[in-house]
This record gives structure tokens, C-alpha cells and sequence, in this order.
């Protein structure tokens, strides 16, 4: 696992035009990067795109990147922005399309336990297809603090909002998760 | 301690914290039952524990570095082309663009010889910055796409 010191090194190098450093850094952030974009935009071909698109730009901008600053706030910004911008030409009125049943199916299911592994996979179909009647900003603000497990500081640094619209916006969308479950999926709770 | 997880620990955990919690949570059936009847939205959490397929991944990071260029190649090309655009224009050189009608440049004087540099004209807008310095006249042309 890398430090911020080796980080910003990969980072100055890839800054400078290096492509294997550049390479590297690819490789380190790739899972980040496509995870959040697919539990935004709700498909993994998209969510590929998407993130395509982030690390091209990453790219072109990367010595703009102020090394005070910390990198992943940084990408996760450049990510949710381009998921949401990716969803609100999809879709109309900046809201998702609901998802096929098998939508999720997509996503590899980790150790350890095969109920663990069945449990997962009915948990992501359910997230794209609950969460397609969430707002863009909701849904990017539960992925960030509730999925990629962000604080409420860094999550309001990301989408550049405060805090407490990041606490509304929250409040709002586990509401509506909350309510569908206990309408459709009684039996989880 | 209880070797259960409080949900509410696991709502105001975050980072590497939050990731042990959810791995417990993740196998252990009391633990996503008390969950659940907490909010069961918080279920949601543990799609942080499922990994990308690695062939995603991989097709992510080799599409990206078939489709970057060195930053090198380009930008002092543009340096080059707009410098060069200067100190001919000074030095009383004319450049010649087709389709571009730069500001008459005063002839500086006789002793100078002319010369004509070709240029070929890139896609993007050309910007032109026009000023005197003394008895010399300073055209400057921009144009990220010119070539020399």
C-alpha cells in the first residue's frame, strides 16, 4: 500500500508526462473509480466509459492538481461529476432510468460464504432498481458517505455543497431506500 | 464489548473503520438482522466489500493509456509555433495564413530583409495581439493547432 509521500510522487511524475507512472497511478485508483461511477450510473459498460473518460481528463489536468490538497477528494469530484453528467444526458429530467432485474448481476460478488455471495448480489439488483427514483445529487451523496464510506466533510468537499445539504440530501435518500424496501422487501427488516 | 456491531457505530463510522465493521457485518447473520431492523437501507453499505470484476479493470486501463499522448509532444509545439510567429513578425517577416488577414504590419525598415515563412493553418481560432514597442512593431498570432 502506498503512502501520500509515494502517491505524490507518482502523481509529480505522471504530472510531468510520464505514462508509466501515470500507468501506475491508473491502476491504483481503477476499483474506486468504476465502483463509484457503476453505483451511480447503474451499469458496468457505462460505469466503464465513465471512468475511461475520468482518467483521460485525469490526464490532461493532473498538473493542475494542487499536492497540498488530498488526491481522492479530487478524483471522487471528477468522477461524480461525470457519472451525474453522464445520467442527465441519458436520462430526462436529470432522474435515472429504472434497471433491468438483472442489472447487478454484473458486478462480481466477493468472499467469503456462498450466502454471503447470494445475499450480495440481490443487495446490488436491489440498490440500481430502488435507487433509480433517487435525484442524481442524492444518489451520489449515499454512494460516497454510505458505500465508499466518505465523512460528511469530504462528501461536502466533493460535490462542493455543505454539510448539511449533504445530511438533507442523505436524510432524503435513505428515506426513500428505507420506504421502498419495507414496501417491496418486507421480509429484510 | 459486544462482539456484535451497534448499527449505530456502523452509521457514523467511515474509512477503514467502517470497512472492518462492514466485513463483520457482511458475515455475520445477527449482525445484518440488527441491521436491517435499524435502517434497512445501512444494507446497502456492503456493496463497498464487492470487488470489480478485474477485467473491467483491466479493459479500463488499457483503453486510457491507448488513448493518452505525451503532453510533450504537443505543447512546445505551440510554444514553438507562437514564439516563432513573434520574432518573425518583429523582425519584420511576414507570415502568411490563408484564410487569416493579420493587422498591416508597418514595414520596419528597408535594411530588413523579407522573408516568408509557410504555415499551415491549424482547426482552432487564431488570436492575434498587436502593439508597438518603441519603433518596433509586435504581432503575436496564437493558434494551439498551428504547425510550422
Amino acid at each position: 500500500m502506498r503512502d501520500d509521500l509515494d502517491l505524490n510522487e507518482l502523481i509529480r511524475s505522471a504530472a510531468r508526462g510520464d505514462q508509466r507512472a501515470f500507468e501506475d497511478l491508473v491502476v491504483l485508483k481503477r476499483e474506486r473509480v468504476v465502483r463509484t461511477a457503476f453505483q451511480i450510473v447503474g451499469d458496468m459498460e457505462d460505469a466503464r466509459d465513465v471512468a475511461q473518460g475520468v482518467f483521460l481528463r485525469l490526464w490532461r489536468v493532473l498538473q493542475r492538481f494542487d499536492l497540498e490538497r488530498r488526491f481522492d477528494t479530487w478524483l471522487y469530484r471528477i468522477t461524480v461529476n461525470a457519472a451525474i453528467d453522464f445520467i442527465r444526458d441519458r436520462g430526462p429530467k436529470g432522474f435515472l432510468q429504472p434497471l433491468p432485474e438483472d442489472a447487478g448481476d454484473r458486478l462480481a460478488s466477493a468472499q467469503p460464504g456462498p450466502d454471503v455471495v447470494v445475499d450480495r448480489e440481490r443487495l446490488q439488483k436491489t440498490f440500481l432498481r430502488l435507487a433509480a427514483a433517487l435525484a442524481p445529487k442524492q444518489r451520489a451523496v449515499f454512494v460516497l458517505k454510505e458505500i465508499e464510506g466518505l465523512d460528511t466533510d469530504e462528501v461536502a468537499r466533493v460535490l462542493d455543497i455543505s454539510e448539511s445539504t449533504v445530511r438533507n440530501h442523505l436524510h432524503q435518500a435513505r428515506r426513500i431506500l428505507r420506504e421502498a424496501i419495507r414496501r417491496e422487501h418486507p421480509e429484510w427488516s | 464489548m459486544s462482539p456484535h456491531v451497534d448499527p449505530r457505530e456502523l452509521d457514523d463510522a467511515s474509512g477503514e473503520a467502517r470497512r472492518v465493521l462492514l466485513e463483520h457485518v457482511a458475515a455475520c447473520r445477527a449482525c445484518r438482522a440488527a441491521a436491517a431492523a435499524y435502517d434497512p437501507s445501512l444494507l446497502f453499505a456492503l456493496l463497498a466489500l464487492a470487488p470489480v470484476p478485474a477485467a473491467v479493470l483491466d479493459a479500463v486501463s488499457q483503453d486510457v493509456l491507448r488513448r493518452i499522448e505525451p503532453p510533450s509532444r504537443r505543447a512546445p509545439l505551440r510554444a514553438v509555433a507562437a514564439a516563432a510567429a513573434v520574432v518573425a513578425l518583429a523582425s519584420g517577416v511576414s507570415i502568411f495564413l490563408p484564410g487569416f488577414e493579420p493587422t498591416p504590419v508597418t514595414p520596419l525598415a528597408a535594411v530588413v530583409p523579407r522573408a516568408d515563412v509557410d504555415v499551415a493553418p491549424g482547426g482552432a481560432v487564431s488570436q492575434v495581439v498587436d502593439f508597438t514597442v518603441g519603433d518596433t512593431q509586435v504581432v503575436m498570432v496564437y493558434n494551439a493547432e498551428l504547425q510550422l
